[in-house]
């Protein structure tokens, strides 16, 4: 059997199987109704824009259901986890040493400048890995960590939550920050 | 027919309706037959593909023109194809029926196991079999006409080429 041959071998079993005359002609004959067949249907504006509203409803009531529209109180948020995207840094979130880091802001939070404490959190983050959802949500909330060197590095933080292909999980993260910094 | 359509205005192809289905109709028209195994079908789908030429004039590149063609026809097979799962259930597959020279007519038992034998695979692996074999695509062309991934299109064309010789093989033996 020789594949190659595919060209040779149709052209000789369907050899008989030309497009011809008579369809050119049925081609050119559609063609010259198809425009008078659309021009009768017309355009009827309001039925398109029934469909497009009810199709932004359905989706707004998909969304809301997925997730709610409404901001969500930090405290409120059921998991945890930074990064996805820096800004300003190359470094990337598992590879920050605890023992460089000077403070770490949430943004709807607060500023914990105690290196001990900073390290603590880290610390938890990063070893909470869980396998990446494939899908993520910004919500305004961002981690900026700050080290000794000077650098800051803002990770957006997320929902689901992610960094480098995996996520990090804290129930109560944001409680647990909010006592560190006493408030 | 005196007024013939222009469907060059917004094309960088300089090729003319005339022209391209002088060139490329017969193409369309025998990709389709081998995916639907089917005459009429096969014609509405030609009909159809360069009806939508002319009305729609899309933007033909120069040396493409053949490409979009088949691409246009593939998916309307592809459409007929799902639409007709009843029928195919019901009637089972129509056979792949030869259309041979007259002074062919009766030696074509042997000599078309192949093209038969293509009729007869999955749409999936029957496409790129086409496009390869039988229309001279590249595996990049093929990629771009089908939206599939190269390596999709090489994995497509080994089973194919696997099925084939399983079938055709069987064939010797009987």
């Amino acid at each position: 059997m020789k594949l190659e041959n595919l060209r040779e071998e149709t052209e000789s079993a369907l050899y008989g199987l030309t497009a011809d005359d008579s369809l050119k002609y049925r081609i050119l004959q559609k063609a010259a109704q198809t425009p008078a067949e659309t021009t009768k249907k017309g355009f009827h504006p309001f039925p398109v824009l029934c469909s497009v509203l009810a199709v932004l409803l359905l989706l707004t009531v998909a969304l809301n259901h997925v997730r709610p529209l409404t901001p969500v109180e930090p405290g409120e948020m059921t998991v945890f986890a930074a990064g996805g995207k820096e800004e300003g840094s190359t470094s990337v979130f598992s590879s920050i040493s605890a023992s460089d880091i000077v403070s770490m802001e949430l943004t709807s939070v607060g500023k914990l400048e105690s290196s001990e404490k900073c390290a603590q959190l880290l610390s938890m983050l990063q070893q909470e890995s869980f396998p990446a959802a494939d899908e993520k949500w910004d919500n305004d909330e961002y981690l900026i960590i700050s080290t000794s060197d000077g650098q800051s590095v803002k990770y957006p933080v997320n929902e689901p939550y992610f960094l480098d292909n995996t996520c990090w999980e804290c129930q109560s993260f944001f409680d647990l920050f909010r006592n560190s910094i006493g408030k | 027919m005196s007024q013939q359509p222009e469907i060059t205005d917004r094309s960088s192809s300089s090729l003319s309706f005339d022209q391209l289905y002088e060139l490329y109709a017969t193409d369309v028209l025998r990709v389709s037959y081998y995916y639907l195994g089917n005459r009429e079908m096969a014609e509405d789908v030609t009909q159809d593909v360069f009806v939508k030429l002319i009305m729609n004039k899309p933007f033909l590149e120069q040396g493409r023109e053949k490409a979009w063609l088949l691409k246009v026809a593939l998916n309307r097979c592809r459409d007929l194809w799902r639409s007709s799962w009843i029928k195919k259930v019901v009637l089972g597959h129509p056979g792949f029926e030869c259309f041979p020279a007259p002074d062919e007519i009766g030696q074509i038992t042997d000599r078309h196991s192949l093209a038969e034998a293509v009729s007869l695979l999955k749409p999936e692996f029957k496409e790129v079999v086409l496009l390869f074999y039988y229309q001279g695509f590249t595996v990049t062309e093929i990629s771009d006409m089908l939206q599939i991934a190269e390596g999709t299109v090489s994995s497509r064309l080994s089973r194919a080429r696997e099925k084939l010789q399983k079938e055709l093989k069987g064939d010797e033996q009987q």
